[in-house]
């Protein structure tokens, strides 16, 4: 899944990565972010679903 | 026109809480997950000191802090997204806040450094406008009538749960400085209209990006 900073500041915080990874990510104004789950922090927006749902599409 | 206030407010209020950040901030309703509000504004203390006439002299002490206290039922320690009403486990822990399931609290130290508490801009709204989703934004509606207490750079001091009646409960309490550092800002305010639409409005609050702006 992949979200964006729909913010005005820099986000941070910790997520898993698209390989399933937990890390600290550091997330400036509209850039996104790749995980394998479900991202919940007010700020980010999910712009894409599982690459898996989108391949079924 | 002008709306009508009712005899008093009861029952139900909206809660809003913002995390400061800056250049925007991180906001969460929490009215789901709270069942009481206590605001302790600011103290303003003093005493009298006799002086040799037989009278007295009024001796202003400076203000003391204010708090606001909400007993809450929070259920997990995820820091949810713009409908919040989960809980406060990380915005007490601080840290970067974990988004990703399993969520974990923030466990690392920095030994001998100082490290930041967050801060949170608390506001509260009793309201009639049926349109009204946030203690943060502004009222909308023609002759709705609305009261709103707003504090800033308010730290959580206290985070105590208790399971001694059977549900998870915690009580939380913000406290917050009665000015700025510069003296040249109170850091909570009360609001009130009765005709919510136009000029008249109660305003939205702005986003939480300067710690201590109302604007």
């Amino acid at each position: 899944m992949e979200y964006k900073n729909v913010t005005k500041g820099i986000l941070k915080f910790r997520a898993h990565d698209s390989k399933g990874i937990k890390k600290e990510f550091e997330l400036k104004p509209n850039d996104t972010v790749e995980s394998d789950r479900e991202l919940s922090l007010g700020g980010l927006e999910k712009i894409k679903s599982k690459k898996i749902k989108e391949s079924e599409e | 026109m002008a709306g009508t206030f009712p005899q008093a407010w009861e029952e139900v209020a909206l809660v809003t809480i913002s995390q400061f950040a800056s250049g925007g901030d991180l906001t969460m309703q929490a009215a789901a997950m709270t069942e009481t509000i206590d605001i302790g504004e600011p103290d303003y203390p003093g005493e009298s000191v006799n002086n040799l006439a037989g009278g007295r002299i009024w001796k202003q002490s400076p203000q003391e802090d204010g708090e606001i206290t909400l007993e809450i039922y929070p259920t997990n320690a995820s820091s949810g997204d713009g409908e919040n009403n989960l809980g406060l486990f990380q915005q007490f822990v601080g840290g970067t806040q974990d988004t990703t399931e399993p969520i974990a609290s923030f466990t690392t130290g920095y030994p001998g450094v100082q490290v930041s508490r967050n801060r949170f801009r608390v506001a509260i709204m009793w309201t009639d406008d049926a349109a009204q989703t946030s203690a943060e934004a502004a009222t909308t509606t023609a002759d709705a009538v609305a009261l709103r207490f707003v504090a800033m750079g308010c730290r959580i001091t206290s985070h105590k749960s208790a399971f001694t009646d059977g549900i998870l409960k915690t009580t939380v309490t913000f406290k917050f400085p009665a000015m700025n550092k510069a003296g040249a800002v109170k850091m909570s305010k009360w609001e009130s209209t009765n005709d919510g639409d136009g000029a008249q409005a109660i305003p939205a609050l702005p986003d939480y990006d300067d710690d201590d702006s109302w604007s």
